[in-house]
């Protein structure tokens, strides 16, 4: 073993005797390596430092939510499912969390803390102080609560943020202790996310014990899964999400269903009951009603006859009284008439009597008139009187005339007896009449009172009948519209809809990983490329070293060592360089390049410090390639010089022939070139290879530089582009998907008149798959309900020569990254997939320039003709006066979101400021790119330069000889390298724009378009930087030109 | 110092690690001008020492060497590249023509930084290469090779031509046509010669010849009738 062991002497010889080379190729090896490793290990380095986070904060695999929320049965049902870990309930509330100073949107998150250790999930991490365990103690999120100012020790107050009035339904009480600080797993992004109360805007989470809490039903089941998270690969973590996701679903599906069913069923019970007595009610109600009607009725009945007996009675009294009082009258009239009679008879019979029996007298015409008057007392007077006239003597007669007198006076004294008798009798009758007559009137006027009490008595009972009906009416109307609202309430009620959420649906989680994921997207081809450098010039610089030693190759051959042995020492000196390069590359790729850009990202997120694994993996890897390429550099480089024979390689190497260039051939070219540019020329043409080295080496360079600029134009072009040029409207907000057209416009001009706002356009957008001829992808379908208003909110418009496009009613105007994901064109067809829809095709007829997010923008009127019925508004784009006062923007969201129907409001400026983190740790990445690359170029010059040098040491030996000053000798070979770098430069600034097309296109996600169009200043720095290296590598060379012994140029060739 | 070129007791020291090589142990000789001087030894006499530092390619550590009166001793090393540039012209054993230039331009290289330089092609003639001057070196015989240099040294009208080992590398025959080059532009040009060489062949051809032994000179010999290069045989 003595001549291997001779042989690895020499070429530990060698490499001390050539460190300088030895180095260069190391530090290529280094920085290929460790970049290579470095940007590969970042994403995998993230995922696993947010993944150990995860799994040490029990960070849920699932989250379920349902609108009706969960009781205990539920969370017993999820619990006996298989393969679950651990369930959290927990009760969520987006509140307002209030100090003097304070009022922003946060939300209240029930803790964990108490349950057994499985079930105690999301756990936070605690800054300062503990966490809340009682009633009234709550942990406030570290972030917001530094923004906030708010400290351990402080009190809080929550407040409701949405439409209640206060939080009695929720909260036990409402002001709290804060106790500690806390970050939590839940929350990984400085985006807290969204809520649908307040300014739309959540600025952290409050934590509180579950005991604070008074909700009947639990809002989330927070689930973790039994898996390994050491172990677990992604493909199945989402398998089993996948599959329990659907099992949850289904185990919810019948819990909770049957939850909302009993609920329903109970309701609707409850409703039925309240129908059936509403009905009897009403039954009896009526009945008693028309008991009351026919009492009624009857009173009225009564008092007709009353009425009537009352009237014929007054009638009869009145015709009795009025017969007594003619009876009367004619008694007293009689009575009258006969005292008269009497009165008459009485002076007739005084007369008589007076006159006596004289017939002197009786003769005289007074006594004729008398006797002829006494007739009506005794009809037999005259005759006696008119006998005894005739007979006066007759006493007889005269006695008969006396007698009839006295007999006469007696009836007469009789008749006044009679007569008397009657008057006092009338007299009676009279008062008779008179008692009657009260009597009878007092009578009636009692009959009457009666009945007038009885007509009173009706009347009220007749009101107080309109009055009950008219009640039972109103209570029945009341009872039925309260029914009908229930039956109609309990007819809204959707079906419970439930969410099961895994950690994608968390916005930090998500953005975390696609952060990680676009450092990945720049690994996949940076490195790569920068590889490929490396080992082109290691190739070069083995060769070069392998020609060098051509003599020592030949002696070793001559002296009977194999080709094997020959070789190994060349590769063994590679594959030393690679090994030894490798692994400061690696110790330094793996620790800086992924700290750096998580650093960078950290700025956004809350997580813990990186943990920087060394990923053996990689590292052998990435040294097995370096050493293999190196090694086939070295074997490439020997195998020519080991198949000559020992002789021809004791001989020195024919020199490369000068040739003469083509360039002489255009003399009026050549002529005008000084003798040493003349020089340069045919130097820099006889090295084609290394010219060629050279020149793809430092392009590569610069291309990496171009991309590198160029990357960061087009992902920070994004922001002036979509915000500036293309999104016109600042405000999104978000309608209920139910809200009817009336109330969409009623929002809509609700909106328009608040005084924050310029104008607004109320639109219908669906996210919903497209699919061309690649592919299928989601895309946000937007039906602007006044397209001619559009373009005034977004511009529509060709990328190229920003010519407008107009929508029509003929097709779909798509953006550019969605077309170039389908692979479609103009003309195209676009096929639109719906789950609750047909699949409609649709005509292309413009692709608009757009950067984020993916857009297929239609009329009202085709949308109408493709689904047959109007699209129906859910989204209202608004333009505001001051886009950028954030005051104004609050107010605005608060009125806005105090509206029911409005869900959500979004503020472009939001976006807009997330997307200036995300370019902001872009930008370090691309300057880690930039200097990685920088390094690359300035490596990659000093190697070729150093080759050059050695190569021509005996050349600069002599020019020095000959009296060449040193600048003179350097200028001789600086201008070689000046040109080559230059061409490397030119070539690289054109393979940049290849480079960074392929970067751009390859490091995008789906969502996102970068800017195309490279910049000048990207070709300039890029440009500018890599003559920079040219000068400075020159500058060095400039000291070893000038250390170079002019012995040399004594020395035969070897 | 009448001398054209005079070193006084000279020395050069080499510190090789822990040992000291003198490679100049008080050199003292003197050229005139329009002389042909052999300084001869065998290896590790001395003789490239001199040369270095005659050829202002070495400075030395005491002693003085002077050249058409100057004391190149005491140069900085921006006078020496201009002493060399100016002052010497210098053949070496292997050409050291650069590959790439034909040679003309070869001859170029040279009168480029020169102030009074002759015509290249002029030169080439000189030396007899009037029809090869479009030639690369590849396409030269070893010969015309040494001559396109010595037509490099001779076109800078140099005051001391340098030669190290010049027919070194080539045969016998060829050797003597350069050295016969070497001798008539001596001659014709009163040009000073000073070749160094192993080869004790070639002494009876110069005007003088200084042995080197053990980095001293051991003795100087003027030879007031050199012979013609043609007569020599080795």
């Amino acid at each position: 073993m003595k001549r291997p062991n001779a042989l690895f002497k020499d070429t530990l010889r060698e490499i001390w005797k050539t460190r300088n080379r030895f180095l260069s190729i190391l530090a290529i090896v280094a920085l290929g390596t460790g970049f290579f490793a470095g940007i590969k290990a970042t994403a995998p380095d993230m995922l696993q430092t947010a993944d150990n986070y995860y799994a040490r904060r029990h960070l849920m695999d699932i989250r379920l939510i349902s609108t009706i929320g969960f009781d205990e049965d539920d969370v017993a049902a999820v619990r006996q499912t298989q393969g679950i870990s651990g369930v959290q309930p927990s009760y969520t509330y987006d509140l307002y969390l209030q100090t003097d100073t304070v009022n922003e949107c946060v939300k209240a998150i029930s803790m964990g803390n108490l349950r057994a250790a499985a079930d105690y999930l999301n756990r936070p991490v605690v800054t300062q102080g503990k966490l809340p365990t009682q009633p009234g103690e709550c942990a406030v999120d570290a972030y917001a609560a530094q923004k906030a100012e708010i400290k351990v020790g402080d009190t809080i107050t929550l407040a409701p943020a949405g439409d209640e009035k206060n939080l009695d339904d929720v909260l036990a009480q409402t002001a709290y202790t804060v106790v500690g600080l806390a970050q939590s797993p839940m929350y990984v992004s400085l985006d807290r996310g969204n809520t649908n109360v307040g300014n739309g805007q959540l600025s952290g989470f409050v934590l509180l014990s579950e005991s604070s809490f008074v909700m009947p039903v639990y809002t989330d089941l927070f689930i973790t899964l039994d898996y390994d998270a050491q172990t677990v690969t992604d493909a199945d973590y989402d398998t089993l999400i996948s599959a329990k996701s659907d099992e949850l679903e289904s185990v919810m599906t019948t819990s909770v269903t049957a939850r909302y069913h009993d609920l329903l069923d109970e309701a609707k019970q409850k409703i039925e009951d309240a129908q059936t007595t509403l009905d009897e009610e009403e039954t009896k109600a009526r009945a008693e009603l028309a008991d009351a009607a026919r009492e009624l009725e009857d009173g009225r009945a009564k008092i007709k006859s009353g009425l009537s007996t009352y009237t014929q009675s007054k009638n009869t009294y009145q015709e009795a009284i009025a017969q007594a009082e003619e009876q009367l009258q004619n008694g007293q009239t009689e009575i009258d008439t006969k005292e008269n009679e009497l009165a008459q008879a009485h002076t007739l019979c005084s007369s008589l009597l007076a006159m006596g029996t004289d017939p002197a007298t009786l003769s005289g015409a007074q006594g004729q008139a008398l006797i002829a008057a006494s007739g009506a007392l005794n009809a037999q007077l005259p005759q006696l009187y008119a006998a005894y006239l005739a007979d006066p003597t007759s006493v007889v007669l005269k006695a008969q005339i006396e007698q009839s007198l006295a007999a006469l006076s007696a009836s007469l004294s009789q008749s006044d007896a009679a007569l008397a008798q009657a008057k006092t009798d009338l007299a009676q009758a009279s008062v008779d009449l008179e008692t009657q007559r009260a009597q009878g009137k007092k009578q009636l006027q009692n009959a009457w009172a009666k009945l007038q009490t009885a007509q009173q008595e009706l009347a009220d009972g007749e009101q107080s009948y309109a009055e009950g009906e008219q009640e039972l009416e109103d209570k029945l109307a009341q009872g039925r519209a309260d029914i009908a609202q229930a039956r109609k309430d309990l007819a809204d009620i959707d079906e419970p809809s439930f969410y099961v959420l895994d950690r994608t649906g968390n916005v930090g989680y998500t953005d975390f990983t696609d952060d990680a994921l676009r450092v990945d997207a720049i690994a996949k081809i940076f490195p790569v490329f920068f590889i490929l450098i490396a080992a082109l010039v290691c190739l070069t610089t083995m060769t070069r070293m392998v020609e060098e030693q051509r003599t020592q190759i030949g002696t070793l051959k001559a002296l009977g060592y194999s080709r094997g042995q020959i070789m190994i020492k060349y590769i063994l000196y590679a594959v030393l360089a690679s090994l030894l390069g490798a692994l400061p590359g690696l110790a330094i790729g793996f620790t800086v390049l992924p700290k750096v850009i998580y650093d960078a990202y950290t700025m956004m997120y809350t997580v813990p410090d990186m943990v920087l694994p060394f990923r053996w993996d990689y590292a052998l890897w990435c040294t097995l390639a370096a050493m293999v390429c190196t090694g086939a550099a070295a074997l490439a480089a020997c195998w020519r010089e080991l198949t000559s024979t020992p002789a021809a390689l004791m001989r020195p190497a024919a020199p490369k022939a000068g040739k003469r260039v083509l360039l002489e051939k255009v003399t009026f070219l050549w002529n005008r070139l000084s003798f040493l540019q003349k020089v340069t020329v045919r130097n820099l043409l006889r090295y084609r290879k290394r010219l060629l080295m050279s020149v793809l080496g430092v392009a590569g360079c610069t291309a990496l530089m171009v991309a590198g600029f160029g990357l960061k134009d087009s992902i920070s072009a994004i922001l002036d582009l979509q915000f500036t040029d293309i999104i016109h409207y600042d405000v999104v907000a978000a309608l209920d998907a139910d809200v009817t057209e009336q109330r969409g416009t009623e929002l809509s001009q609700y909106a328009d008149s608040l005084p924050e706002s310029r104008e607004v356009l109320s639109v219908c957008q669906e996210t919903l798959f497209v699919s061309g001829e690649n592919g299928k992808k989601e895309a946000t379908v937007t039906v602007p309900g006044d397209p001619s208003a559009f373009p005034d909110y977004v511009s529509l418009q060709t990328r190229v020569g920003r010519t407008p496009l107009t929508l029509g009613d003929s097709g779909v105007i798509i953006n550019e990254k969605l077309s170039l994901l389908l692979g479609v064109k103009v003309g195209d067809t676009l096929h639109i997939h719906d789950t609750d829809r047909k699949t409609v095709d649709v005509t292309i007829t413009g692709i608009t320039e757009n950067y984020v997010r993916n857009y297929v923008y239609m009329t009202p009127a085709l949308y109408e003709a493709l689904y047959g019925y109007a699209p129906q508004d859910n989204a209202l784009l608004i333009r505001m006066n001051d886009s950028q006062d954030a005051a104004a923007f609050d107010a605005m969201a608060e009125q806005l979101l105090g509206q029911t129907d409005v869900l959500g409001v979004v503020n472009m400026r939001d976006s807009i400021e997330s997307f200036r983190n995300v370019m902001k740790s872009l930008d370090k990445i691309v300057l880690v790119l930039i200097i990685a690359a920088g390094s690359l170029a300035f490596i990659v010059l000093y190697n070729l330069t150093n080759i050059n040098v050695t190569e021509r040491t005996r050349e600069i030996a002599t020019l020095k000889v000959l009296g060449f000053y040193d600048n003179e000798s350097s200028a001789y070979i600086n201008r070689e390298n000046i040109i080559s770098s230059f061409l490397g430069m030119l070539v690289g600034l054109a393979a940049g724009v290849l480079l960074h097309k392929f970067v751009v296109q390859t490091s995008e996600v789906d969502l996102v378009m970068f800017g195309r169009t490279l910049r000048a200043t990207a070709f300039l720095y890029a440009g500018v930087l890599t003559m920079v290296f040219t000068f400075v590598v020159n500058a060095v060379f400039h000291f070893k030109l000038k250390k170079i012994d002019m012995v040399e140029s004594l020395k035969s060739i070897e | 110092m009448s001398s054209f070129v005079q070193l006084e007791e000279v020395y050069k020291r080499y510190r090789m690690g822990e040992v000291t090589i003198t490679a100049s142990d008080g050199v003292t000789f003197a050229v005139e001008k329009g002389e042909l001087a052999v300084i001869v030894g065998a290896s590790g006499a001395g003789k490239t020492t001199v040369l270095n530092m005659l050829g202002g390619m070495d400075t030395c550590d005491e002693g003085h060497i002077w050249v058409d009166g100057a004391d190149i001793a005491g140069y900085t090393p921006r006078q020496l590249t201009a002493y060399r540039r100016y002052d010497i012209g210098f053949v070496f054993q292997f050409y050291n023509l650069v590959q790439n230039l034909t040679a003309r331009e070869n001859v170029e290289l040279a009168t480029q930084i020169c102030r009074d330089p002759m015509d290249a092609a002029q030169v080439l003639q000189q030396v007899g290469l009037g029809e090869r001057m479009g030639n690369f070196p590849a396409q030269l015989s070893g010969g015309e090779q040494q001559r396109v240099s010595i037509a490099r040294a001779l076109a800078k009208r140099p005051k001391l031509l340098l030669c190290d080992e010049p027919t070194g590398a080539l045969d016998d025959q060829t050797g003597k046509t350069i050295l016969k080059l070497l001798q008539d532009t001596c001659r014709e040009t009163g040009m000073t010669v000073i070749i160094i060489t192993h080869n004790q062949a070639i002494t009876p051809m110069a005007d003088r010849v200084i042995r080197l032994k053990n980095s001293r000179v051991r003795d100087m010999v003027c030879n007031p009738s050199p012979v013609s290069v043609d007569q020599i045989e080795w």
